[in-house]
């Protein structure tokens, strides 16, 4: 059975994919990472890979992150609270 | 004073509001705690220029579940690195004008030194780690997402 999960927008991120979020399927073995470069692609994010910290299932983790069935992805770009 | 606080854990409250921070009210509702000697506050304001570019007003937008997380995560480092009795931490959300309260941050500790390091820590382990975008809107009508560069160049205490 395919497995989903939901990538929710912040920021920049929101404004070019012109979405809160939205539902993205995965073959086995998919991690962040790889999720980030299809996205960034389809929609022209202008941050690389490096320039974004990920966040899974409201943690950080790291973009080699292994993706499961109904993860709810978070990629966060440059911070500027304070 | 009251001094029921005396000896137990050190009092931690974060979170994120989408009103007005009150500076006068954060002070009022500080607790009392008779082993601390040291309180400092710092209050982040909206500043009209940034990157050379004259600011009319932004807005702040959270990832709420983490940045709060974040937020406990950094008040519990600064409370063991610096001996903290109190850590209490307030960001806005939303939109905010010229002038007004973005973050609000209050330590208290048994003694100045303290009190100083700790909230030095916090405001900047916040800058850089916290789920938090500032969108800013300038006088020329343009808008952008800041990324404030100019965190290395903060000069250290």
């Amino acid at each position: 059975m395919q497995s989903t999960i939901t990538v929710r927008y912040f920021a920049m991120l929101r404004d070019f994919s012109g979405k809160n979020d939205e539902t993205v399927s995965i073959e086995a073995g998919t991690n962040a990472g790889d999720i980030y470069l299809r996205l960034a692609k389809a929609y022209g994010f202008p941050l690389a890979l490096i320039d974004v910290r990920v966040a899974v299932n409201d943690e950080f983790t790291s973009a080699s992150h292994p993706l499961q069935d109904h993860d709810i992805l978070v990629f966060i770009p440059p911070v500027a609270g304070g | 004073m009251d001094h029921k606080h005396n000896d137990l854990a050190p009092i931690i409250e974060c979170g994120i509001q989408s009103t007005p921070i009150d500076p006068i009210k954060c002070r009022q509702s500080l607790p009392a705690l008779s082993d601390a000697g040291g309180y400092v506050c710092f209050e982040g304001l909206v500043r009209n220029i940034n990157h050379g570019k004259s600011v009319v007003r932004l807005d702040y937008e959270v990832y709420e579940a983490l940045a709060i997380k974040e937020m406990y995560r950094i008040a519990n480092q600064a409370v063991s690195e610096c001996h903290l009795r109190c850590v209490r931490c307030w960001h806005r959300s939303g939109s905010l004008g010229i002038g007004d309260t973005a973050i609000i941050i209050q330590v208290l500790a048994r003694h100045r030194a303290e009190a100083f390091r700790g909230c030095r820590l916090v405001i900047d382990s916040i800058k850089t780690r916290v789920p938090i975008w500032k969108k800013e809107y300038y006088d020329d009508g343009t808008v952008s997402w800041s990324q404030c560069h100019e965190h290395g160049s903060e000069p250290a205490l």
